[in-house]
């Protein structure tokens, strides 16, 4: 029997397995809004103060689904997929840059839930929508007066997910990002990101059987996780059930903002200006840097052989991506 | 017996929201330290700025094995 304890004004910072079964790690945020690039890097900061390491609440999921009952949080205006490597962090951070924005980007517990039923046997989709739900709305608590909205910037991976996300959040328009594949290459062989390791994801999503993993080259996995990736963007763009735009990173310093006010509604204000200016000058995931183009020096650094899988694999994706998207945008 | 004091004080916090604002306001670790003592004595829960400094190393290592 689990006693749920007042979880006034503490957030679901982790789910774990106990026993096979989720159970919820509550950390109180206190008035930290997430600012930082990641969801982690927020948790990071406040788990330096020994009490928010000491002091925290477990309970079970059904408690986490009893608090959205009672309490379901602010409304989800937007969603952000992406590709990984292509400006997503600079979407986070300019929609965070408003004060009345709760942002969650790539926020562990949510993958956690997107991910269950890889760990806990049984769990359906029904439930895995249950539990998004109430992951988001416990982490989408209005904690200031201004904050009254949530957007969730999700991991790359998490389009292949895109259908059960929709049925989550049905009608919140949502956004995929993706960048020339020889660049995106580039990035990860410099330092490569979780999913472009076997292990995270399910073959099955990839088109591939377990036994084709064993022995593939890493940089011809990754580049069919990538392709994957757009694939599914692409697919779930043509599916859509609610307003969606497709973005190529060179499209985001030139013309990201209106794209954003558009698809999310913005309604920016005087104060907004000086503070979305500020993030696009910076470097998203590092913000004490300048923003600098990078393309060149992307395609200048991938191995050939990297440049060669990414051909085979990003570039048909990319081309249809792009071909998706100069045909316009049509509101469903 | 002091960690174990110090066990039996922190599930008190975690049922006394206002002892969890008295820890929760402490501007560092060393003023944390000092408050949870005083807090622990007043409540007949002894223990040592050790005590609390091994149940923070603790802390660490379980938040850091515990990802899915």
């Amino acid at each position: 029997m689990d006693m749920t304890p007042d979880l006034e004004g503490w957030m679901p910072a982790r789910i774990h397995l106990d026993g096979g079964q989720p159970r919820v790690d509550w950390c109180h945020l206190g008035g930290q809004r997430f600012t930082e690039p990641f969801f982690n890097e927020t948790l990071e900061r406040r788990l330096r103060h020994p009490f928010a390491l000491l002091f925290r609440h477990q309970t079970s999921m059904d408690a986490l689904v009893a608090r959205h009952a009672a309490k379901p949080g602010l409304p989800v205006r937007g969603l952000v997929f992406h590709m990984s490597r292509c400006g997503s962090t600079l979407v986070a951070q300019l929609l965070a840059a408003l004060p009345r924005h709760v942002v969650l980007s790539e926020a562990g517990p949510v993958d956690t839930v997107l991910r269950a039923h890889q760990y806990v046997p049984g769990v359906t989709d029904t439930q895995r929508i249950e539990w998004l739900r109430a992951v988001v709305g416990a982490l989408g608590q209005q904690r200031h007066p201004e904050e009254h909205a949530v957007f969730l910037k999700l991991d790359a991976w998490h389009v292949l997910e895109l259908p059960l996300l929709q049925r989550a959040f049905p009608g919140v328009p949502w956004m995929f990002l993706y960048r020339d594949p020889v660049e995106v290459m580039a990035s990860h062989q410099n330092h490569r990101g979780a999913h472009m390791l076997p292990g995270l994801l399910n073959p099955a999503h990839l088109g591939l059987e377990p036994g084709q993993i064993a022995g593939m080259p890493l940089d011809e996995y990754g580049a069919r996780v990538l392709a994957a990736i757009c694939e599914a963007g692409l697919q779930g763009y043509r599916a859509r059930t609610a307003q969606a735009r497709l973005m190529d990173y060179r499209q985001l310093q030139p013309e990201g903002l209106r794209v954003l006010t558009e698809l999310f509604a913005l309604e920016l204000t005087d104060e907004d200006t000086p503070r979305l200016r500020d993030v696009l000058e910076r470097n998203a995931k590092n913000p004490v840097l300048p923003f600098e183009d990078d393309t060149e020096e992307k395609a200048r650094r991938v191995s050939s052989h990297g440049r060669a899988l990414a051909e085979q694999w990003g570039r048909p994706i990319h081309d249809a991506l792009e071909a998706e998207r100069l045909r316009g945008d049509v509101v469903p | 017996m002091s960690a174990e004091a110090f066990e039996r004080f922190r599930l008190r916090v975690l049922e006394d929201a206002t002892l969890q604002d008295a820890l929760r306001e402490t501007p560092d670790t060393p003023a944390f330290v000092a408050r949870a003592i005083q807090l622990g004595a007043a409540h007949d829960c002894h223990f040592s700025a050790e005590d609390i400094h091994e149940a923070l190393r603790a802390a660490r290592r379980d938040w850091r094995q515990r990802w899915i």
